[in-house]
C-alpha cells in the first residue's frame, strides 16, 4: 500500500526572501512564481500534527486560527485570541506564522488591507 | 448561528416515491423535542454572496414537539452466528483461523472470536491471547502487522488445557515463526445459552436486549472453525471464499451456524494463498477466502423510527430536506422525492447524482489526508459539521477516507446522518447541482427529477418516457446498469445535457443483499486519496473489476464525448468558440451570444471551466463527427493533469505547458437520432445564475436545452 509521507517535503526556503511574501501579500490566490511557488508547496506539506487550520466561528465572515492534532477523532487546538474576518486576511497570517516556523526568520513586509 | 449537530439524523430509504414514505431517524445531542418541516430544495448555497438560497416548505411531513433522544451508533464491522453450535458432551474445543492484524498494537483489545467465555484477542500491544473463563494463554511477543498467521486454540481440561499457538504462513528473521503459550485448565466453561458466537468483536448486550459490539477487530480473518479436541469433528466453520457477494456466510458445519455480517466488512479480500496469479476473486475463490474487517466501518446505525414521511401522490419529484428545529438548533436530513418510471410529468429529467453525494458523505480529508491543502491550494476551514464529524468517527466514512488501519474505504451507506448532503458549507457535489434546479426554476422550465439510486435499478425505463436527461455537476460515480442504460437511451435517441466535469468515472455497484451501500475500489489509477491494494480490485458485490471505467473500454469520451483530463482547484477560467462551432448547423448553441468567451465568470474561482475538467480524444472513445465547441484557455499552472493522462512522469504536465490540461465542451449525435452535450466542467453549473442568471453559460444552456426538446431530428 501506498502512504503519504509527512515528512516528504524537502525545499528549503530562504528566509531573507521578503520579495517572495511581498509577492505573495500582493497577489494571494496568484498566479505566482516559480520561486514562490516551491514556498507554498513547501508549506502546505507540513505534517497534518500541528498543521495550521481555520475554524469557521461565523460562517463567511468569522475564522478563528487552530492547528490539527493529526490523530484521528482529536480535536484540534484553538490558537488563543487569533480571529480573522476573510479567508484573505487568514492565508496571509499563516503564511508569515509558517514562514517563521520553517526558516526562524520573520516576515518584516508590511501587511495590506486584505479582507 | 444555530447548531447543526444539535440533532442528527437519516431517512430511510435515501429516495421515495410519491406516497411512498421515508423513515426519518432522529439521534438528539440535547434537545428533547424538535419541530419538523419538509422543504424542497431549490438552491441550497447559503453563501451570501452565492447565488441566493431557496427553498419551498411543504405541508406534508410536518410535526411540533416530537420527542427525540440520543440514538446510539456502533461503528465496526463484524459477523454475528446466527446461532452457536450445542456443546452437549464436547469437553474440549479447537478453534483455528488464519489472522492478518492490520492494526495489532491499537492500545487496546481486540476480539477475533467472542463466545461467552471463551474468546481469542489481541491486547493493546498486539499479543495474540486465548481466553478461557478466567484462564489466559498470551504470546510473549506481539503479531507483526500485514503478515498471516495460522491460529489454533485448543481449550480442554489439564494442566496446560488452554494452549494457543500461532505460526507465521512466511516467517521473516527476526520474528519467532511459532509462538505458543499455555495455561491449565479445569473445566472447558461452556458458553451460556444467550451467548452469541461474534468474529471480530466482542459482544455487549443492552438493557434492551439489543446486541452491541466493542474491541472490534482490524484485520483480516481467514476459515474460523471450531472443532472437539477429541476426535476434530466440525463444530462450524465458514469458507469466506463462497457467496462473496452475500452478506450471509453459511456454516460448513452441522448446526446451521450462519454468520451475519454488521457494518459491511470487505469480502473480495485476498487470503493467505493469494499469490498474484489472479487479481479476479470469481476466477480464485480459494485465493480470496478472507474477510477484512475494519472497526471504524459503519454502514447502517440501525436507529429507531422517529418520524415516518408520507410525501403525498401529487407531490413533486425533487431534492428535499426534512429540517429539524429545536431552540438553538437548526438541522437537515436529505431525501429525494422520484419521479415514476412511466410517469413523466415533465419532458426533462434531472438525475441527482445521489451515489456521488454517498461516495463523499462525511469525508475527513481535511483531517486525516495529507495532501488536501496542496489539493485546494488554501487553509482547510473547518466547519462545525466537520469538526463534529472528526470527533465522532461512528458516523461512518466516505470513499476519499482511509480506515484507522490505512487501508481505503470501499463501501458507502445511506444509513446514517450525512452532513455534507445538505445545504449548508460544503460546497461540492450536492450545493452545486441545486444551482441547476434554481436556473430551472428561474427560467420556468418544468423539470422531474430522479436519482442514481433509480437510474441504476429501473434503468432504461426510467430514462424512456423524457425527452432530455440531464446530469449535473459531478456525475462521478456510475454502476454498470445505469452506464447501459444512458448509454442505451441516447442510442435509441435520447438526449442527454451533462452539466458537469469529471462524470462517469468510478465504476461502482449496488447490491440487493447490501441496501443503501455502494461499493467502489479505488485501484491503481485515478486521481485518489488512497491506492487499492494488490488483488483487491474487483467489486465484491458483483465481480466486475472496479476501478476506472476508462481501464475497462469505457472510458468518458465514449459516452459523452468527453472525459476527465485535469483539476483545477485554484482558479477557474473559461472558454473559446472553435472554428467548428461557427458551423451554421450548430447556431443553436450560441445564438444571441455575441462573445467569443464564454463563461468568464462564476461562483467557484470565477469562471465556468473549473474544479474538475473533461477533454476531447477520439484514442479515448470520442466518437467520429463529435465536435468540439469550445476549449478552455489560460488554464494557469493549477489546472493539474489527472495521472492516467500521461504515461511516463515528466516535467510540464500543468495547464500551462501542457495541452491536455484543457477543458473542451463538445456535441455528438448518436446512430438512432440521440444527441449529447457535455461542458466538460463542474463549475459550469455554478456559473448559471451568475448576474441573476443573465450571462452567456445560461443562454447557452437554455439553447442547447431549447433544441434538445424540439424533436426535430438534427442533420448528418
Amino acid at each position: 500500500m501506498l502512504l503519504y509521507d509527512p515528512e516528504g517535503a524537502t525545499y528549503q526556503i530562504d528566509g531573507s526572501r521578503m520579495d517572495l511574501a511581498r509577492e505573495y501579500r500582493d497577489r494571494l490566490r496568484g498566479p505566482f512564481g516559480h520561486e514562490l511557488q516551491k514556498v507554498l508547496d513547501r508549506m502546505r506539506n507540513t505534517p497534518m500534527k500541528g498543521r495550521y487550520a481555520l475554524i469557521v466561528v461565523v460562517p463567511f465572515r468569522e475564522y478563528a486560527l487552530c492547528r490539527l492534532s493529526g490523530v484521528r477523532g482529536v480535536a484540534p487546538e484553538v490558537v488563543p485570541g487569533v480571529r480573522y474576518r476573510s479567508m484573505a486576511e487568514a492565508e496571509w497570517d499563516i503564511f508569515k506564522r509558517r514562514w517563521r516556523d520553517l526558516t526562524g526568520q520573520e516576515v518584516t513586509v508590511e501587511d495590506a488591507a486584505h479582507g | 448561528m444555530d447548531s447543526s449537530t444539535g440533532l442528527l439524523g437519516y431517512c430511510q430509504p435515501l429516495v421515495t416515491r410519491p406516497g411512498e414514505t421515508v423513515e426519518l431517524k432522529v439521534s438528539s445531542n440535547g434537545p428533547d423535542r424538535c419541530r419538523v418541516e419538509v422543504l424542497r430544495v431549490i438552491c441550497g448555497d447559503i453563501d451570501p454572496n452565492g447565488p441566493g438560497a431557496a427553498f419551498e416548505a411543504q405541508e406534508w411531513g410536518r410535526a411540533d414537539g416530537l420527542p427525540v433522544q440520543g440514538q446510539p451508533v456502533v461503528a465496526g464491522s463484524h459477523a454475528v452466528a446466527r446461532r452457536a453450535p450445542g456443546l452437549p458432551g464436547v469437553t474440549g474445543i479447537v478453534l483455528s483461523c488464519l489472522l492478518f492484524p492490520t492494526l495489532p498494537a491499537a492500545g487496546r483489545a481486540q476480539a477475533v472470536v467472542d463466545w461467552g467465555p471463551l474468546g481469542l484477542r489481541l491486547d493493546g500491544k498486539g499479543r495474540l491471547f486465548a481466553a478461557a473463563g478466567a484462564a489466559r494463554a498470551v504470546l510473549a511477543e506481539p503479531l507483526l502487522r500485514r503478515f498471516w498467521y495460522r491460529v489454533t486454540m485448543t481449550a480442554a481440561p489439564g494442566e496446560e488445557g488452554l494452549s494457543l499457538v500461532a505460526e507465521m504462513v512466511a516467517p521473516v528473521a527476526g520474528h519467532p515463526a511459532s509462538q505458543s503459550a499455555a495455561a491449565a485448565l479445569a473445566a472447558l466453561p461452556l458458553p451460556e445459552a444467550a451467548d452469541p458466537l461474534v468474529l471480530a468483536a466482542a459482544a455487549v448486550r443492552r438493557q434492551d436486549g439489543r446486541l452491541f459490539v466493542a474491541e472490534c477487530y482490524n484485520g483480516k480473518i481467514e476459515a474460523p472453525a471450531l472443532r472437539r479436541s477429541d476426535d476434530g469433528a466440525l463444530l462450524a466453520g465458514w469458507d469466506f471464499g463462497r457467496d462473496q457477494p452475500a452478506a450471509v456466510v453459511r456454516d460448513l458445519g452441522p448446526a446451521g451456524c450462519d454468520l451475519d455480517l454488521v457494518n459491511t466488512p470487505m469480502r473480495g479480500a485476498a487470503g493467505h494463498l493469494w499469490d498474484g496469479s489472479v487479481e479476479s476473486w470469481p476466477r480464485a475463490p480459494g485465493q480470496y477466502a478472507a474477510i477484512h474487517f475494519h472497526d471504524d466501518d459503519m454502514t447502517d446505525c440501525r436507529w429507531d423510527t422517529t418520524l415516518a414521511i408520507t410525501p403525498p401522490a401529487t407531490a413533486r419529484s425533487g431534492f428535499y430536506i426534512a429540517r429539524m428545529t429545536a431552540p438553538g438548533v437548526q438541522s437537515d436530513v436529505p431525501f429525494f422525492v422520484s419521479a415514476r418510471p412511466g410517469e413523466a410529468r415533465a419532458p426533462v429529467l434531472v438525475i441527482a447524482a445521489t451515489a456521488t453525494y454517498m461516495a463523499y458523505a462525511n469525508t475527513h480529508i481535511k483531517f486525516d489526508s495529507h495532501n488536501t491543502e496542496n489539493l485546494y491550494e488554501a487553509p482547510m476551514a473547518l466547519s462545525e459539521d466537520e469538526l463534529y464529524l472528526n470527533l465522532h468517527r461512528e458516523l461512518g466514512l466516505s470513499h476519499y477516507d482511509t480506515h484507522a488501519d490505512d487501508s481505503g474505504v470501499i463501501y458507502a451507506g445511506e444509513r446514517r446522518p450525512m452532513l455534507n448532503m445538505r445545504p449548508g458549507l460544503y460546497t461540492f457535489n450536492y450545493l452545486n447541482d441545486t444551482h441547476v434546479l434554481k436556473w430551472l426554476e428561474g427560467r420556468g422550465i418544468a423539470y422531474d427529477v430522479a436519482t442514481d439510486h433509480d437510474l441504476h435499478r429501473d434503468g432504461r425505463a426510467l430514462l424512456d418516457g423524457y425527452r432530455v436527461v440531464m446530469t449535473l455537476s459531478h456525475p462521478e460515480y456510475y454502476s454498470t446498469p445505469m452506464w447501459d442504460a444512458l448509454h442505451g437511451w441516447q442510442e435509441a435517441g435520447g438526449r442527454h445535457m451533462y452539466l458537469g466535469g469529471n462524470g462517469f468515472y468510478w465504476r461502482i455497484a449496488w447490491s440487493d443483499d447490501h441496501p443503501g451501500v455502494i461499493e467502489n475500489r479505488r485501484g491503481i489509477s485515478g486521481v485518489r486519496t488512497w491506492e487499492g491494494e494488490p488483488g483487491e480490485h474487483h467489486l465484491s458485490f458483483n465481480g466486475e473489476p472496479g476501478g476506472l471505467w476508462r481501464t475497462h473500454g469505457r472510458a468518458p469520451q465514449r459516452l459523452v464525448g468527453t472525459g476527465f483530463s485535469s483539476t483545477l482547484f485554484v482558479r477557474s477560467t473559461w472558454f473559446r468558440r472553435s472554428q467548428a462551432s461557427h458551423d451554421p448547423r450548430l447556431d443553436f448553441v450560441f445564438r444571441g451570444v455575441n462573445s467569443e468567451v464564454i463563461g468568464d465568470f462564476g461562483f467557484r474561482g470565477g469562471g465556468a471551466v473549473g474544479l474538475e475538467i473533461d477533454r476531447w480524444d477520439a484514442d479515448l472513445g470520442s466518437p467520429p463527427g463529435s465536435v468540439i465547441l469550445a476549449t478552455s484557455e489560460y488554464e494557469s499552472e493549477g489546472a493539474l493533469l489527472t495521472g492516467e493522462e500521461y504515461i511516463t512522469t515528466t516535467r510540464a504536465l500543468d495547464g500551462v505547458q501542457n495541452g491536455r490540461a484543457r477543458c473542451d465542451m463538445v456535441f455528438l449525435t448518436t446512430a438512432g437520432g440521440g444527441a449529447v452535450w457535455s461542458t466538460g466542467t463542474i463549475a459550469w453549473a455554478t456559473s448559471l445564475l451568475w448576474n441573476g442568471g443573465e450571462n452567456s453559460v445560461s443562454r447557452i444552456t437554455a439553447n442547447v436545452l431549447d433544441r434538445f426538446l424540439d424533436p426535430a431530428p438534427f442533420p448528418a
